[in-house]
């Protein structure tokens, strides 16, 4: 009987909670039940009071009271359980033989501050508590959100998960970040987990979705967990549920108003070489030779001071307005509930003319009970944005050669603003004026989002569940660049205009039946479902370039050039995506102590080769509570856990397709079909436990061993076939991931409570098996400069590949052995910068590093290694009367960043360490002879741009990630200050990314490639938009 | 009771989203399979018409030919764009650059992608060719008519020869494959199988087109048309290109029957009703001239200050370093480079231009700006420009060469040059010679005349001259010319290795040419 009380408590809240005001039915068999639900002496409304086996209860009001009644022949006689539960806070229960009376109790509900109770829905069968669990499932709820939302969903896991790691992958305002859980799946696509929103597979990115709406998000993070979730989810599953108003107390109306105000700034500026190693004039002008070049100096020191300097990131970089506005209104009556939200952002960014990212969202969530056996949920959410964007100007890349005496700020010689022409010799083919780029061309991108849930439940019996949902998601998006006529580049050339627009209309939706029967045995229950899964996914795009334009400041085709040679250019798309799947998933429940759970699975495909059309999952998992039947002292709780399960990983759409491109009408040759073409697939196995201990003590600990093979790989093939390239299953990466978690509750008295919550992890990854040509990728395939990531069969995944610099004794011998270079190791001397260099240039003009050789003679050899040693995150929440302060704290050890920002300007001497005028000066015999280096030894680190260990850099970083300080305003101040009848009133402070501490040379560690590869294998930093802190008060109202 | 409800209830949603439910089996819409593309005789017709396209765009692919144009000296450029600057000058070695000057054939080397262009593009030309000869050879595919279908396998016929010509010129060794092979019993031939192979090809498309008439369409070479007799002068210049600029060096420079040159020459773009074989470029869309995108662009691209002090050795020295300031305004003999003012006053600023006056030159112009610092090596970049084919004041009077309009496959000048050495290397009329040698010479260069006088020598100094005057942005010409006189700088690959890629594809050994561990290229096939 305590087994099926514990899993029919949680299978049927829903039930419960639904049936709320139905079965308050009396009738002359009945038993009545009413009573108050209190906590910490202050009513609880919204709790649920019911006896889940028999299928009635009630939601609490405001005041804390329930009343309900129920047959008495229903329970046969038997004792039934009484549950009594609030999200948040311990469940109660009280054991009664039904009789035909009024049965009167109250209960007090304790906080389940560590959320030891707390259920979840993903990956299990159903409803489950986390003490019964087999698996790790992640739980971000929304007190972990509230106080300082990120404008992503995803961002708000940050630091919250042990696990999940995520990533800036631009700064762009609206952008969302990337995540990956625990170790890599893919050796060259992306980590994106499975994300399913209020039962919407959802395949067009959050970045639209507003974290204020969020309820809950549950992760689980590899197949161990995600073979519920077949083909697609073995980088782990993300759920997230909206809020709605089934938590509400009966007759409740809450209405909530948020806002924040702030700023957003950039968190360090790097200036360049603000030194020349030029000839200047008596009069402090550059000496020019007779074609008007500058003379560079003999010993050529970048010692000069320029005649003038402006501070140009100052110029560039300008605070930006940071602005969100929610309200929400949610009301439980009866056999309704529905929550209803809008929320604007507006964050301009942190450059200078652009207004950045703003966005209006709308979600209204309505819940009906039909009757005592059907149900339906449906949703409905449509969100807009609009951002006029900084990455499409050359900004980050132009600004980078800029030299420091030119004024980005003076006008035109035409009088318009910002001087585009700012060449000065030597040219620069690279060096542009931002703020010229910005205020000219225009580059927008609009989407519209609308997402509609439905959900119909129908309970025939009170073992047996049916569902049906219908799932539907939308997205427009309107990319529009335009360029106009006469566009000047820095050398002063006229453009001759362009526009482009490229409109993106995707949809998709999913839908399923699932049939779910629970029935308790002898000494276990098993829950059985059985479901089937459809999801039809069309991705168009249709694009039109005119690459001249003929009339001026017209931002429409009607100003397209009609010329021969820039005709204008239609391009265009169509993906068709369906899946089809099925599953059936059986759970024991054993004495309530051994849980036994096993899936299996089948997905069909479009995507899959016509060949390899169907493919198999299948998990089995086991959680033991051992403190059921070993009770160590100071030990509550204490599980252990085992999960095997199998998930995949679908390839592109084009992949299995033999493709032939059209290039100028006619046909040719670029991809081998593939009908064999499988799903990758990944095998992981997880292990673990999870303490409970000293009352106000969690512990959980997971291991993931992770094997994914038939890695998805796009291969050259034989050129004698005319084709370049095919995708084949063709690789395995194996990776394994330690991670842990610990809840404390470190002080609780009073009105005082101070929580802390610590999540670490440490993955390592290497690529077992290739039976492919090794090869150099990066985060842009059509980007050959950042493939300096090789994968190879015996390798760990993650490293750079490229020179060396000789540092060492060993390198040097090496190298002289190798033939890399002459004489013997008395002929070079290490300089005082920690280099090794020929003696005879030690200290002279001709002073240069040296490339490090291999024994074999090759100067190619790992470099670096993108993977953090360990990730850990630190989230506080302290609590005294009405203040309250969160923090997260987020710690990154380790991991390698190739540093191309850096590197590329080295080119022109563009980079701080070219200037000695804070190195020692030399001798006037030999100006060296302090330290100092001319400009050619350091540019020869530029080395065509090849990647070396000069680039790479240490990408560890302690980051403050959130902070919220908030007060609660006393109820008399807030009818003082006319702010009517709002019940609280909360005023505080938001901080996001406000400290970070970091060797890191660019603007922010938390970078990544562009060109949407995998961006935790590839961490470059490119010329990306640097992720930026904000800082805000808010405000919230409330009733 | 229940149960039935269940179904019922069950069964209307199954029905509802079943109806929504559609086949697993989509064909993809966005591009064409072999099915689509091979087996309908428009498209086999589209397939021949873009085997020209495929293989001009690789023969003027600044990939893989901008470095075999620096390594000749011929341009330069002190960017690393497609390698340049890392395979462009041996004679460093502090270390910064590449000292060996072999090719990089390793799948980790960032300069790997050089000898891959060659490779994937003329084979992708071929196997296009052989496409259409297996329609209509083997599977008698008929488009349209007898006489259309003549056509298509003439054109096939001839980029199979192309294709295999190319690759006999640039590889050490290769596939020779055509309609009649299994490729998956691929094995390699060595170059001289191969140059052999591509010159029985070269035959066959002049046999097909002296025996066919027809007309070319004009989308075929994006505007242009040309005859069957044209296709077949096409096919003898090919085949002239190829006996003459084979050899790696001159050992068996001195080995080619050149006689044979110049009888394929007679017969080539230069005889009878003589025409350039000038493709059309769109910019880069479709048709795309891209190597003198860089080297038509005085700001990408130089002409090498040996050819520059060729023209002018007075005012043009040769090499860098130089003093401060450059070269100054040139005042050479030579018409193509003249005065080397170019453009109008509104360029200046851009290009460094002297405006045109009545002394400027054809093909080169004179800039006073240089790109790059003397660190990043401003010793190999001269202050002459390429312009020869650069279309500004028609196009836009900013921009300069932009890939737009004729582009040069292969010139009657040029074809004129290979005659000129065919008949002086066979012991032919050397006044004749002299008279090919002046058709640019004179009438172009405004040069004094190449007489029979000269003798063997001095015509082959003066028709060398030429080369380097005339050639350049024709493709890796100026490359091959100057790899079968030694010319090249030491340590320079004469040929290129199979590449990482193809080697990767069957698991063979990397290997590699050029640099001081490596000889320069394969020894010369028995």
């Amino acid at each position: 009987m305590d087994r099926a009380w514990m899993l029919r408590s949680l299978r049927a809240i829903g039930a419960v909670v639904a049936l709320a005001s139905i079965a308050t039915v009396a009738s002359a068999q009945s038993a009545q039940f009413t009573g108050k639900v209190t906590s910490s002496g202050q009513p609880l409304g919204g709790a649920s009071v019911g006896i889940p086996e028999l299928g009635v209860g009630a939601i609490t009001g405001q005041d804390g009271k329930y009343n309900f009644t129920v047959e008495v022949s229903k329970a046969k006689g038997l004792p039934v359980v009484v549950f009594v539960r609030y999200i948040g806070y311990k469940p109660k229960r009280m054991s009664v033989t039904l009789e035909a009376k009024r049965v009167e109790k109250d209960f007090e509900l304790e906080k389940d501050v560590l959320s030891l109770d707390q259920v979840v829905v993903t990956g299990v069968n159903e409803a489950t508590s986390q003490k019964k669990t087999a698996f790790s499932v992640g739980v971000v709820d929304a007190s972990q959100i509230k106080d300082s939302p990120a404008t992503s969903p995803l961002g708000a896991l940050a630091g919250k998960v042990a696990g999940a790691s995520v990533m800036t992958t631009t700064g762009q305002p609206g952008a969302e970040p990337a995540i990956r859980l625990r170790s890599a799946t893919s050796l060259t696509g992306r980590q994106d987990p499975l994300v399913i929103v209020d039962g919407t597979i959802t395949r067009l990115g959050l970045a639209d979705i507003n974290s204020e709406d969020i309820e809950r998000v549950e992760v689980i993070k590899g197949a161990a967990a995600s073979s519920l979730y077949g083909s697609d989810a073995a980088n782990g599953v993300v759920q997230i549920f909206t809020k709605r108003g089934a938590g509400l107390a009966e007759g409740q109306l809450a209405f909530t108003l948020r806002n924040e105000f702030g700023q957003s700034t950039l968190p360090r500026k790097v200036p360049g070489n603000m030194s020349h190693d030029y000839n200047l004039n008596a009069d402090g002008t550059f000496a020019l030779d007779a074609t008007g070049n500058r003379v560079e100096r003999d010993d050529k020191l970048s010692i000069g001071a320029y005649p003038v300097y402006y501070d140009q990131l100052d110029a560039v970089f300008k605070p930006g307005n940071f602005m969100t506005n929610y309200v929400s209104v949610g009301q439980r009556r009866g056999n309704n509930n529905f929550n209803a939200s809008f929320q604007n952002t507006h964050d301009a960014g942190t450059l200078a003319l652009l207004n950045g990212f703003s966005r209006q969202n709308f979600r209204i969530n309505v819940d009906q009970v039909m009757n005592d056996q059907w149900d339906i949920s449906t949703g409905a959410f449509y969100g807009r944005s609009h951002s006029d964007q900084g990455e499409d100007h050359g900004i980050f890349f132009g600004m980078k050669f800029l030299e420091p005496n030119i004024d980005i700020t003076a006008p035109n010689k035409d009088g318009t603003p910002y001087n585009a022409v700012i060449k000065q010799a030597p040219l620069s083919g690279n060096v542009v004026n931002p703020l010229y780029g910005i205020s000219q061309r225009a580059v927008f991108d609009d989407r519209d989002r609308f997402t509609g849930t439905f959900k119909l439940r129908y309970r025939p019996a009170q073992w047996l569940t049916a569902e049906g949902n219908i799932n539907f998601d939308e997205s427009n998006d309107l990319y529009k660049s335009f360029t106009p006529t006469g566009f000047l580049n820095s050398s002063g050339a006229k453009s001759k205009g362009g526009l482009y627009e490229q409109s993106t209309p995707n949809r998709t939706y999913n839908a399923g039946v699932t049939v779910t029967a629970n029935k308790d045995f002898k000494w276990f229950t098993n829950t059985t479902k059985v479901a089937w899964v459809y999801e039809d996914q069309l991705n168009r795009q249709v694009s039109v370039n005119a690459s001249a334009l003929s009339v001026p400041q017209v931002t429409e085709y009607s100003a397209a050039a009609q010329d021969p040679n820039n005709p204008i250019q239609p391009g265009s798309f169509t993906q068709t995506i369906r899946n089809q799947n099925f599953f059936l998933i059986s759970t024991f429940d054993i004495k309530d102590k051994l849980v036994v759970d096993g899936l299996i699975r089948q997905d069909q495909s479009s995507l899959f080769g016509s060949e390899s059309r169907s493919h198999n999952y299948y998990r089995g998992s086991v959680a033991y509570r051992l403190s059921e039947d070993l009770h160590l002292p100071g030990v509550d709780e204490f599980k252990l856990r085992y999960s095997y399960g199998t998930a995949g990983l679908r390839p592109t759409f084009d992949a299995q397709y033999q493709i032939f491109s059209v290039s100028g009408g006619s046909p040719q040759k670029v991809t081998l079909g593939n009908p064999l073409l499988k799903p990758a697939l990944s095998k992981e196995s997880e292990y673990g436990f999870n303490i409970n201990f000293l009352t106000n003590f969690t512990f959980e600990y997971s291991y993931s061993d992770k094997v994914t093979s038939d890695q998805i790989l796009k291969v050259p093939v034989s050129s004698a076939s005319g084709y370049q390239n095919q995708w084949v299953n063709a690789a395995t990466l194996a990776g394994n991931t330690h991670e842990a978690t610990l809840g404390a509750v470190l002080y609780s008295k009073g009105e005082t409570f101070w929580r802390m919550n610590l999540a670490a992890d440490r993955t390592r990854q290497t690529i077992t098996a290739m039976n492919v040509a090794p090869e150099l990728v990066g985060p842009n395939p059509n980007d050959g400069n950042t493939r300096i990531f090789r994968i190879a069969a015996g390798q760990k995944f993650g490293i750079i590949y490229g020179a060396k610099w000789i540092r060492s004794a060993d390198q040097l011998a090496t190298t002289i052995k190798a033939g890399g270079l002459t004489g013997s190791t008395s002929d070079y001397t290490l300089n005082e910068l920690g280099y090794y260099v020929a003696k005879s240039a030690w200290q002279t003009v001709n002073e240069k590093p040296l490339k490090a050789y291999n024994a074999d003679g090759s100067t190619l050899t790992p470099i670096g290694d993108v993977n953090p040693d360990f990730n850990l995150s630190m989230n506080q929440t302290f609590q005294y009367k009405s203040l309250s302060i969160n923090g997260v704290f987020t710690w990154v050890k380790g991991g390698n960043i190739y540093n191309y920002t850096r590197q590329w300007p080295f080119n022109e001497q563009r980079d701080p360490v070219f200037d000695q005028r804070n190195v020692p000066a030399g001798t006037t015999a030999n100006p060296y002879s302090g330290g100092r280096k001319p400009v050619s030894y350091f540019q020869a680190f530029y080395n065509n741009f090849d990647a070396n260990d000069y680039f790479v850099e240490d990408g560890s970083y302690i980051r403050l990630r959130e902070l919220s300080v908030n007060y609660q305003l006393p109820r008399s101040w807030v009818k003082a200050i006319k702010l009517g009848d709002f019940q609280t009133a909360k005023l505080g402070i938001v901080g996001r990314n406000l400290w970070t501490s970091t060797k890191y040379s660019g603007y922010d560690p938390d970078v990544t490639g562009p060109g949407g590869g995998n961006p935790f294998a590839y961490r470059v930093d490119y010329f990306t938009y640097p992720a930026y802190k904000t800082f805000t008060l808010m405000l919230e109202l409330g009733y | 009771m229940q149960m039935n409800r269940l179904a019922r209830g069950l069964g209307i949603l199954a029905v509802t989203v079943a109806a929504g439910c559609k086949s697993l089996d989509i064909q993809n819409p966005n591009a064409p399979d072999a099915r689509r593309a091979l087996s309908d005789p428009s498209a086999i017709e589209a397939v021949a018409g873009g085997t020209i396209r495929t293989w001009f765009n690789t023969f003027d692919a600044c990939e893989g030919n901008c470095v075999l144009a620096v390594q000749a000296q011929s341009f330069t450029s002190s960017w690393n764009n497609y390698n340049m600057f890392v395979y462009s000058d041996y004679s460093q070695t502090d270390g910064t650059r590449n000292a060996t000057g072999a090719w990089q054939n390793d799948p980790a080397a960032a300069g790997r992608t050089s000898i891959e262009e060659l490779w994937t593009g003329y084979y992708s030309a071929l196997s296009s060719a052989n496409d259409v000869l297996t329609a209509i050879r083997i599977n008698k595919l008929v488009i349209n008519n007898a006489s259309d279908t003549k056509r298509s396998e003439t054109i096939a016929q001839l980029i199979q020869g192309a294709s295999l010509a190319e690759i006999a010129m640039n590889y050490d060794k290769g596939y020779i494959v055509d309609e009649t092979t299994d490729i998956s019993t691929l094995a390699y031939q060595d170059r001289k199988k191969l140059r052999d192979a591509a010159l029985a090809k070269l035959d066959a498309a002049i046999a097909l087109a002296n025996g066919n008439t027809f007309v070319t369409p004009a989308a075929w070479a994006n505007g242009n048309t040309y005859t069957n007799v044209q296709i077949a002068q096409i096919a003898n210049s090919l085949a002239a290109r190829l006996l003459a600029y084979w050899p790696r060096n001159a050992a068996e420079n001195a080995s080619v029957n050149w006689g044979q040159v110049a009888t394929y020459a007679s017969k080539g773009i230069s005889s009878g009703a003589a025409f350039d074989w000038m493709l059309i470029g769109d910019g880069c869309a479709s048709w795309c001239p891209d190597i003198l995108q860089w080297f038509d662009a005085v700001d990408t691209g130089r002409i090498h200050t040996r050819v520059a002090n060729m023209m002018d050795p007075v005012t043009q020295k040769t090499p860098f370093p130089l003093a401060a300031g450059g070269n100054t305004q040139p005042n050479s003999p030579d018409k193509r480079l003249g005065n080397g003012t170019f453009g109008t006053a509104d360029m200046v600023a851009g290009f460094g231009n002297i405006p045109k006056t009545a002394g400027a030159g054809t093909d080169f112009m004179y800039s006073t700006q240089n790109n790059f610092r003397p660190s990043r090596g401003s010793w190999h970049q001269s202050n002459i420009g390429h312009v020869r084919y650069d279309l500004s004041g028609v196009q836009d009077v900013n921009g300069i060469y932009a890939a737009y309009g004729p582009a040069p496959a292969f010139t009657r000048n040029e074809n004129d040059l290979l005659w000129a050495e065919g008949l002086i290397r066979s012991g032919g009329s050397l006044a004749t010679a002299a008279q090919l040698i002046n058709n640019s010479r004179v009438n172009r260069g405004g040069l004094p005349a190449a007489t029979a006088a000269d003798g063997v020598n001095g015509l082959i100094a003066k028709l060398q001259y030429e080369q380097e005057v005339e050639l350049p942005g024709i493709g890796a010409v100026p490359f091959y010319n100057r790899r079968r006189i030694d010319g090249l700088l030491v340590g320079t690959p004469h040929e290129m290795p199979v590449p990482a890629k193809e080697l990767g594809v069957f698991g063979q050994a990397l290997y590699t040419w050029g640099g001081g561990a490596n000889p320069a290229n394969s020894p010369t096939p028995p």
